[in-house]
């Protein structure tokens, strides 16, 4: 009895020759290792199961009615120019460098080991070190990026609420990965954590838009993450000197006009003031909101609250 | 089956088998006759193995399998060679979730402080770029978080060459900033930040240290020796016996649990939540009641009494009043 590797291989070559999707009956007369089962039932079974191994190759099998034979017959069939890998013409130092990459950053080790494989193997197969970095393969990640690179809308729940996004681009920072697109229902671009995403994102199908000609703003500081049509004001901050490398780290350099006494005022646009107050509070007494007006008797009341609480 | 290697190869699944062997049948074919040796080393597999996997080759192919459609393995010695069947002949293509773990880590690697970010790395991603992701080239953006470059540059040094360092700190937990000396053991990132884990002088022990809160790092000429044995771990956790708070958080603190490592997440039937942290400072947890304000509450404070609960509460509002007093100046 031929085993489940052989058949595997043998279904895959078979569904990837075939130009005419193949009825289930030819399927079981023509692919090696199905003429096993006496029973009809079982072979469907394991033509099932199959499928489903296929799947977690990344092979979608697909079904079609077909117009001959019996009414309502269905078809399979892999389409083969999707699934085979076009060659990226890498040299062998271009290879090693891909190799030391995925060694030096963590993302998954399953994945990496089943790229490399299908990009030429280990140049260096001695290679051995500690990974520096590492991201996390975020679940639904692999869907936003397909939906990314194909220009395909997503369809998922953010946070109890239904969405449909024109996915844009994906960006890693601070820990996380982004998604920037086009918000059908609320008709403006917006910013959204991947790993808040609550369900599996469902990807359309591909070249439903026009990629944006501009590079995705990605706003990810909490204080300008306010809704898309909030009020933008300019805030001020002063930080003490022995503070100022915390300050400017978060705020990035041109935010900061550093003083002859070594503190500085920190300048930024927030939409959503209480992720400001927020940032001003963490720095304790090492820092003061000095405008706008409001702003600042807002974290004076808020600072009376704790007191008396 | 009558065919050997049944053994080993069957902690493997039929699928994972099958991805290997469709990888390793190209790269044979292209390179003629390489020796099995070659093939295990890059494919990371025992020889054993591949003569499983390629015995069993021999009887895969298209209907009707006869010799024009199976695929023809012989081995010449320590050799081997293919002739494929159709459909044997290139790899499969990258899943969506191999190639995003491919363009990530290649990304990640060419920001690296201190990284070549010409040289073989950079023309290995745009070749892919452009023939197998389809151009996806400037819609995927990998940051690494904020490090001076030269801080990372004299841990690493300090971390290669086994030499003290001494780093100006900003304790968060203290509310303090000092002047340490270390022996970096290893230097990474991980949760959105660059961390060297270190053995401590002043503190005596082992601990980890953001690099984004030392400003300044000085190799010294010294040298110390690296313990045989290291539990380095991944990320920060928190001591098994610093005391644990169970705070309550209304929705728009829901960061909080984002943001600090805990001990697990209990949504409420009020849409609030409570986060159980663990609390090492008080002056850091002062603090943070202080930004929560009335979006979180002390829910109970483990193994202790109303007392220190009603302590800690004091602390906040001391913090408080404290940062209104500069408001007041």
């Amino acid at each position: 009895m031929a085993d489940k590797f052989e058949r595997l291989l043998n279904l895959f070559a078979e569904l990837m020759e075939t130009r005419r999707p193949l009825p289930i009956e030819d399927i079981r007369r023509r692919v090696g290792g199905y003429e096993d089962y006496e029973n009809f039932q079982s072979f469907r079974r394991a033509f099932e199961r199959d499928k489903d191994e296929l799947r977690s190759l990344g092979i979608d099998v697909e079904v079609f009615p077909i117009d001959f034979g019996e009414p309502g017959q269905l078809g399979y069939r892999i389409k083969a120019h999707d699934y085979v890998l076009p060659d990226p013409e890498l040299t062998p130092e271009e290879l090693a460098a891909l190799q030391l990459a995925l060694a030096l950053v963590e993302v998954s080790d399953e994945e990496a080991a089943g790229a490399l494989n299908k990009l030429g193997g280990l140049e260096n197969p001695e290679l051995s070190l500690n990974s520096v970095a590492e991201l996390p393969l975020t679940k639904g990640l692999d869907a936003v990026y397909q939906a990314v690179r194909t220009s395909a809308e997503l369809a998922f729940t953010y946070r109890g609420e239904p969405r449909r996004v024109q996915a844009h681009a994906l960006r890693f920072e601070s820990g996380h990965w982004y998604l920037a697109g086009f918000d059908l229902a609320r008709d403006a671009g917006r910013v959204f954590r991947v790993d808040r995403i609550d369900d599996e994102p469902e990807v359309g199908p591909p070249h439903s838009f026009e990629p944006p000609a501009e590079p995705s703003r990605f706003e990810l500081e909490p204080w300008r993450l306010g809704a898309a049509d909030a009020e933008l004001v300019i805030a001020t901050m002063l930080v003490d000197p022995d503070h100022v490398d915390r300050a400017r780290l978060a705020v990035g350099d041109d935010a900061i006009e550093v003083g002859d006494d070594g503190s500085a005022l920190v300048t930024v646009e927030v939409s959503h003031p209480p992720a400001f107050r927020s940032f001003v509070l963490d720095f304790g007494v090492h820092a003061e909101l000095l405008s706008p007006p409001e702003l600042r008797e807002d974290l004076i009341a808020w600072l009376e609250a704790v007191v008396t609480s | 089956m009558a065919r050997g290697g049944g053994d080993i190869v069957s902690r493997l699944t039929a699928s994972d088998r099958a991805a290997r062997v469709l990888a390793i049948i190209p790269w044979i074919v292209e390179r003629g006759a390489p020796t099995t040796g070659e093939v295990c080393g890059r494919f990371g597999i025992a020889e054993s193995e591949l003569r499983a996997d390629l015995d069993a080759l021999q009887y895969v192919g298209t209907y009707p399998r006869t010799m024009a459609e199976l695929n023809e393995v012989s081995f010449h010695g320590d050799q081997v060679e293919i002739i494929p069947g159709p459909y044997f002949r290139r790899p499969l293509n990258l899943t969506p979730a191999q190639a995003i773990s491919v363009i990530a880590a290649a990304k990640a690697a060419s920001v690296i402080p201190g990284s070549d970010s010409s040289g073989p790395l950079q023309r290995a991603l745009t070749k892919l770029e452009t023939k197998v992701f389809g151009g996806t080239g400037s819609m995927i953006e990998v940051e690494l978080g904020a490090a001076d470059s030269l801080v990372l540059d004299s841990l690493r040094t300090g971390v290669d060459e086994r030499r003290h360092v001494e780093i100006d700190y900003y304790s968060f937990h203290r509310d303090h900033r000092s002047t340490r000396r270390i022996d970096p053991y290893r230097v990474s990132h991980h949760d959105g930040s660059w961390n060297v884990v270190a053995y401590c002088h002043s503190a005596k022990g082992l601990r980890r240290f953001r690099v984004d809160r030392i400003a300044a790092a000085k190799v010294l000429d010294s040298t110390f020796d690296r313990p045989a044995k290291l539990d380095l771990g991944a990320g920060y956790q928190p001591s098994p016996d610093a005391p644990r708070v169970r705070l309550r958080l209304e929705p728009v603190a829901a960061w909080v649990a984002e943001t600090f490592p805990n001990d697990g997440v209990e949504p409420q039937d009020d849409s609030s939540t409570i986060v159980t942290l663990a609390v090492e400072s008080d002056i850091w947890f002062a603090r943070l009641l202080v930004r929560l304000g009335a979006n979180g509450r002390i829910d109970s404070v483990s193994g202790a009494d109303d007392e220190r609960e009603a302590e800690l509460r004091r602390l906040a509002a001391d913090e408080a009043a404290a940062i209104l007093e500069r408001y007041r100046r």
